[in-house]
């Protein structure tokens, strides 16, 4: 386990590079989430803005927009963060 | 190619794949993770350095593809008008940009230890940094004007523009002699690398590219109702006025 | 609107073969500048000037590594399999420096010594668990690969 640690005296180059692989791929998980997130709440505030539907009984207000005419998926929002 | 046009079926299609990618990424990153820390043999050279190469060549590899996804975007883009393409060449830019700077932060850390040297000037290190150049000039470019549709074109234009790069930094260790070396999986004769350290490269190649699908497929998620939004904004404004 | 289409797609395919000409004609033209070293056989062609600063790349000679009294300076020979050149060197070697494997010295040539200031080993493309390489050699197998370094253009 401490042989394996060590890295063979490299430690700080091979663990150094999976570190900033971890965090620069959490850094993009992030972005992409927070990204979502934002263009989904604001979807919800512009529905909640617009005047009532063209197409009758198309949307609830207040229920968050997408072009996808299904609800949105949670799926879809709450994963993307790295492993 | 105009099945795929459509904003409305692009999701659909986005939404259909996505549990499936994230399945994917969630089984191929812990089994890559142990071949490369712990299930696989030291170097006979490099030692334990060689690790580092089975996060290395994935984020290279998709450094290239990524760039080539975006070049191939931002053409059906600007010839066909197709009207999600040039979504997904935004959508691909950052996470581009992210894998070539691990590609080249794990290389430099590599480079130190073996080579000597944190960075050289030699033909395939300097044409990485130039990739990465292009990809934030891409997300400087797409952003830099106030009309999207604009930003979009201009910077599609700099991706297929930049695409040339591409192949060289492919085979600039073949064109030109350079302190990195060549190619040891994708050439002509067998790989130069053993089985017991080329699987643990296929299956991390694989997670990172999983990964990077279903960021994208996020991301790209996300540009379509920023567009959306960006239509209704301006019917409400309309209206108002 | 199929016309225009048509159009676009012609500038861009004319637009993609005119900057492929002209990258591939700008990358040769700069050639010389693209080469990140010389390997010994082209630096005793080109006659080099004395006390002016380039690369030396090649393999480290078999046998050539000696290290030198003072316990930091070392030399050895660099070749390209055709001619080898002395280089002497003071300072640390990187951990991939071998004999039989690639190298990359930066300096200038004084009275037929290449006296380097930095050496940075150069990696071949060949990947394997120390096992193999033993069992390899052991069998008589194991072929350093001549690592085709000296990729110089005629």
């Amino acid at each position: 386990m401490t042989d394996w640690i060590a890295m063979g005296g490299y430690a700080a180059y091979v663990w150094g590079s999976y570190a900033v692989t971890a965090l620069t791929v959490a850094g993009l998980g992030l972005l992409a989430v927070v990204k979502l997130r934002r263009a989904e709440r604001r979807a919800a505030e512009l529905d909640a803005l617009r005047p009532r539907p063209r197409r009758a009984g198309a949307r609830k207000a207040g229920e968050a927009t997408s072009l996808d005419q299904r609800p949105p998926q949670p799926g879809a929002s709450e994963q993307g963060a790295s492993p | 190619m105009h099945r795929y046009a459509n904003p409305a079926r692009t999701l659909r299609i986005v939404a259909a794949l996505f549990p499936w990618i994230a399945g994917a990424t969630a089984l191929l990153f812990p089994l890559g993770l142990y071949l490369a820390l712990a299930g696989s043999p030291a170097d006979y050279q490099q030692g334990e350095t060689v690790r580092i190469m089975y996060v290395h060549v994935p984020a290279a590899w998709l450094a290239m593809f990524i760039y080539s996804v975006m070049a191939v975007s931002s053409a059906l883009a600007l010839v066909w008008r197709h009207p999600v393409a040039e979504l997904s060449a935004r959508a691909a830019a950052p996470l581009g940009a992210g894998f070539t700077a691990v590609c080249l932060a794990t290389g430099a850390l590599w480079g130190q230890p073996m080579w000597g040297t944190w960075w050289v000037w030699d033909a395939r290190l300097t044409s990485v940094l130039v990739l990465f150049f292009l990809y934030l000039g891409y997300i400087a470019l797409a952003d830099a004007f106030d009309d999207p549709e604009r930003g979009g074109r201009a910077a599609g234009i700099l991706a297929i523009v930049g695409w040339v790069n591409v192949p060289i930094v492919k085979f600039s260790v073949d064109w030109w002699n350079t302190l990195h070396q060549p190619a040891s999986v994708t050439r002509l004769d067998a790989p130069a690398i053993h089985p017991d350290m080329l699987w643990p490269l296929i299956v991390m190649a694989a997670a990172f590219t999983a990964l990077f699908t279903l960021l994208w497929m996020i991301r790209l998620r996300a540009e379509l109702i920023e567009r959306r939004n960006r239509v209704v904004e301006a019917s409400l404004a309309e209206g108002l006025a | 609107m199929r016309l225009r289409k048509r159009q676009r797609m012609a500038v861009l395919v004319l637009a993609l073969i005119g900057i492929g000409t002209a990258t591939a004609l700008t990358l040769t033209a700069f050639e010389d500048n693209l080469v990140f070293f010389h390997a010994p056989t082209d630096v005793i062609a080109k006659a080099v000037p004395a006390e002016r600063r380039f690369r030396l790349g090649g393999l480290v000679e078999e046998g050539s590594v000696q290290r030198q009294a003072d316990g930091v300076t070392v030399t050895f020979r660099v070749t390209d399999t055709v001619t080898s050149l002395p280089v002497r060197y003071t300072g640390v070697l990187p951990d991939l420096f071998r004999e039989g494997q690639g190298v990359v010295a930066e300096g200038s040539l004084r009275e037929g010594v290449f006296v380097a200031r930095e050496v940075l080993a150069r990696h071949d493309e060949n990947y394997m668990p120390k096992e193999v390489a033993d069992a390899l050699k052991a069998a008589g197998q194991f072929k350093p690969e001549p690592p085709a370094l000296p990729r110089e253009r005629p």
